[in-house]
């Protein structure tokens, strides 16, 4: 018997191997800066959430639509700072949208989550204490702190990322810094005096 | 406690780096000034440090798989979205064409239309639909070329009808429709390229028309008179 396959013939089964070669292109591609960007997307998503489990997901979340996208994407060179703000965007979301949940929680049990004994033991109080207070740091000069803090970004490389002068990647930096000094000086002279 | 004079450039320095000439002077002789801009610069260490900490956490090992798989679902989720669709679609054809076969012969059956009217105003037939004109004229050569194993024809159009072909023949079927849609290929070339070299799938009986017998009108006229007579004897 005579195997018969499916077809459209509106669209030429030549224009289909076209379109899954490119898919296929799109997606060696896209997996080259998979590997190069994903610790990246993660990371930031961390910095923000300080959670790893929900940084996961972030991470990922940020990737599937960095790729989805991708296609549409001129230029390809701009990738890293696209999934950066990417990334952060999701991030600050999750963590509004925890926040939010958390405030109706309390309302309506009155129960206030206590960090874990494991916690305690893994952080340390001033680390604890930094971490807060980044997370009062405007979005931007936090963003700009953590790009700026991870292993191999120059300041011209975040200012390419951002889309940003450099001048202004240099004073968010500053200003950043200098905000979270402000606030854990009181803390490292209370320390000094137990 | 350092000179309040300097308070605030201490902590520029700290967090900049740069350190003027004035400030440099006064730090040589002042011990207390020199003592503050050491703990400012402890603090922002021991700040940069943190930050480095959570900036640089470690990155798990499942994470890059996990993308790999969620991005393969999706690819899987679409190319499998594809075939119920063409499939529905070609039930919706379907039902068309059925719709329209039905309401054109009741049409018919149930308008009358005598002869004058239909000289004078000759009632359009509805358009045939593609499937019943194949099925008067029967498949054009070409057509017959794919027949083997197809269900559907549909040149026309540009619908997204599914199609059933041989395997191996889809490039063939779809350069076919191609250049008839386009009109690179007319069906009349077509049809004499294949007389010119018919496959050895394919074989096409050549038009035999009986002899038709010619007579003038008048001697059809008597003929008809003596039948007339014999019939009545």
């Amino acid at each position: 018997m005579q195997e018969l396959v499916l077809i459209q013939p509106g669209r030429t089964a030549e224009k289909e191997f076209a379109q899954e070669a490119a898919q296929a292109a799109l997606r060696r591609e896209f997996e080259e800066r998979l590997t190069e960007c994903g610790p990246l997307a993660f990371r930031v998503a961390r910095g923000v959430l300080r959670n790893s489990a929900d940084a996961e997901d972030v991470a990922q979340e940020a990737l599937l639509r960095a790729y989805r996208r991708f296609e549409h994407l001129r230029d390809r060179a701009r990738f890293r700072g696209w999934l950066v703000r990417i990334a952060f965007r999701l991030a600050i979301d999750r963590i509004r949208s925890a926040k939010r949940r958390e405030v109706r929680e309390t309302l309506w049990s009155q129960a206030v989550p206590l960090p874990s004994t494991e916690d305690l033991a893994a952080r340390s109080e001033f680390q604890a204490r930094l971490e807060s207070a980044m997370e009062e740091l405007p979005e931007k000069h936090r963003l700009v702190l953590l790009l700026g803090a991870m292993q191999g970004h120059s300041l011209e490389e975040i200012a390419g990322m951002l889309d940003v002068p450099l001048g202004t990647v240099k004073s968010r930096l500053f200003f950043a810094r200098k905000q979270l000094a402000e606030k854990l000086r009181c803390h490292v002279k209370s320390i000094e005096k137990r | 406690m350092p000179c309040e004079k300097y308070r605030e450039a201490l902590i520029e320095v700290a967090a900049s780096g740069s350190m003027s000439y004035g400030l440099r002077v006064h730090l040589e002789t002042c011990v207390l000034c020199r003592a503050a801009l050491q703990e400012e610069q402890q603090l922002f260490a021991a700040i940069d440090s943190g930050v480095q900490r959570v900036a640089n956490a470690d990155v798990p090992p499942s994470l890059l798989p996990r993308v790999r798989a969620s991005l393969d679902q999706e690819a899987s989720e679409k190319r499998s979205f594809w075939p119920y669709a063409v499939l529905a679609g070609a039930a919706v054809c379907a039902a068309l064409v059925f719709v329209s076969i039905r309401g054109w012969r009741t049409g018919q059956v149930s308008t009358p239309v005598t002869a004058e009217a239909n000289h004078e105003n000759p009632v359009k037939k509805p358009a045939e639909p593609f499937a019943t004109q194949i099925a008067k004229t029967g498949p054009s050569p070409s057509q017959r070329h794919v027949a083997a194993g197809r269900v559907i024809v549909k040149p026309q159009d540009r619908l997204q009808v599914s199609v059933l072909v041989p395997a191996g023949q889809q490039q063939a079927v779809d350069r076919l429709l191609i250049a008839l849609q386009s009109g690179a290929w007319k069906p009349g070339e077509l049809r004499a390229e294949n007389e010119q070299a018919p496959s050895a799938n394919l074989s096409v009986l050549p038009l035999s028309i009986s002899p038709i017998e010619m007579k003038p009108l008048e001697t059809v006229g008597e003929d008809t008179q003596t039948i007339v007579e014999k019939t009545k004897s």
